[in-house]
C-alpha cells in the first residue's frame, strides 16, 4: 500500500529536489568546497608544467613509502590498471600522472582521514613511460615516486 | 538502470569500496569511423561518500579509462552502513547510487 499523502508526497518530492540541486550548484556538500573541477587543473601539456601546477614552489621529496602496483607491459594502454599504497601519515591528496601522456595529469584524489592510501584505478597511457604519484599530507609536503610501464600498444586515440 | 555499480566487502576492521561506472569518458581526441572528432565526454567529479560524510573526492579529466572502475577502503564499516557514490561530467550529466554494507 502506498501510504503517503498528497502533502507528504509533494513535500518529499521537494527536498529530493532541494537535495539534487543543492548537489549540482555545488552547494553540498562541505569537503566539495576546496575541490572544485577547474579546466585548468588538467590542461597542462607537459609533466612538468601539470606538477608546477599541483606543488607551486613547494619542494617534492622523493620517497620509498609509496608503492605503486602497475604491470611492467601494459598490452593495451587504454586501460592500465593502477593500485597506490603508502604508509604516509596524514595523507590529503594523492596525484597522478603519466609522462607522456598530451595531458599528463589524470586524477587527483583528496581522501578524508579515515581513508586509507589505497586506491585503485585504470588509467589510459599513449606510450611507454614513467606513471608518476605525487603525495600531499597535512604539513603540505609533497612526496613523489614514479614508475614506468611499458605500452605495446597506446590508448589516447586521435 | 543506474550508470554506477557499487560493491563493498568487510575485511577486518576495513571496509572496501568498488565501483564500476558504465561512462565513455572521450578526451575528445579520437575519431570515430568516418573519420569526423568524437566531442570530449568524461567525469570530471566523483564522490564516494559512507554515511553521509565524503570518504574521497576525485576530480578527473579524460585520462581515465572508459567505463571507470575504482577502488577505495576506509577504516570502520559496520553492516548497514550505506554507501553513496556520485558522479558528474563535463557535459553536465550526473548519477548517484547507494548501497547498503552487507
Amino acid at each position: 500500500m502506498f501510504h503517503l499523502s498528497r502533502r507528504q508526497f509533494i513535500h518529499h518530492s521537494l527536498t529530493l529536489g532541494n537535495a539534487l540541486l543543492a548537489y549540482t550548484s555545488g552547494l553540498l556538500p562541505p569537503v566539495l568546497a576546496n575541490m572544485v573541477w577547474k579546466p585548468s587543473h588538467f590542461a597542462a601539456q607537459t609533466l612538468e608544467q601539470a606538477i608546477q601546477q599541483v606543488i607551486g614552489d613547494q619542494q617534492l621529496l622523493e620517497t620509498r613509502k609509496i608503492k605503486l602496483r602497475l604491470p611492467q607491459v601494459a598490452e593495451n594502454g587504454k586501460v592500465v590498471p593502477i593500485t597506490i599504497l603508502s604508509s604516509l601519515k596524514n595523507v590529503e591528496n594523492v596525484y597522478l600522472f603519466v609522462e607522456k601522456n598530451p595531458f599528463p595529469h589524470i586524477a587527483n584524489f583528496q581522501l578524508a582521514p579515515g581513508t586509507l592510501t589505497e586506491i585503485t584505478a585504470r588509467i589510459k597511457m599513449a606510450e611507454t613511460c614513467d606513471v608518476i604519484v605525487i603525495i600531499k599530507d597535512s604539513d603540505n609536503e609533497y612526496y613523489i615516486t614514479r614508475q614506468q610501464v611499458k605500452v605495446t600498444q597506446g590508448g589516447c586515440g586521435g | 538502470m543506474s550508470s554506477i555499480k557499487i560493491r563493498t566487502k568487510r575485511l577486518d576492521g576495513i571496509l572496501q569500496i568498488r565501483t564500476l561506472i558504465t561512462h565513455p569518458m572521450e578526451n575528445g581526441r579520437s575519431k570515430n569511423k568516418k573519420g569526423h572528432p568524437i566531442p570530449a565526454h568524461y567525469i570530471q567529479e566523483l564522490i564516494v561518500m559512507h554515511n553521509g560524510n565524503i570518504v574521497a573526492t576525485t576530480l578527473m579529466a579524460g585520462g581515465i579509462s572508459k567505463d571507470p572502475y575504482f577502488a577505495f577502503k576506509i577504516k570502520g564499516g559496520e553492516q548497514g552502513d550505506k554507501i553513496v557514490i556520485s558522479w558528474k561530467d563535463n557535459m553536465g550529466n550526473s548519477d548517484t547510487a547507494e548501497r547498503i554494507v552487507v
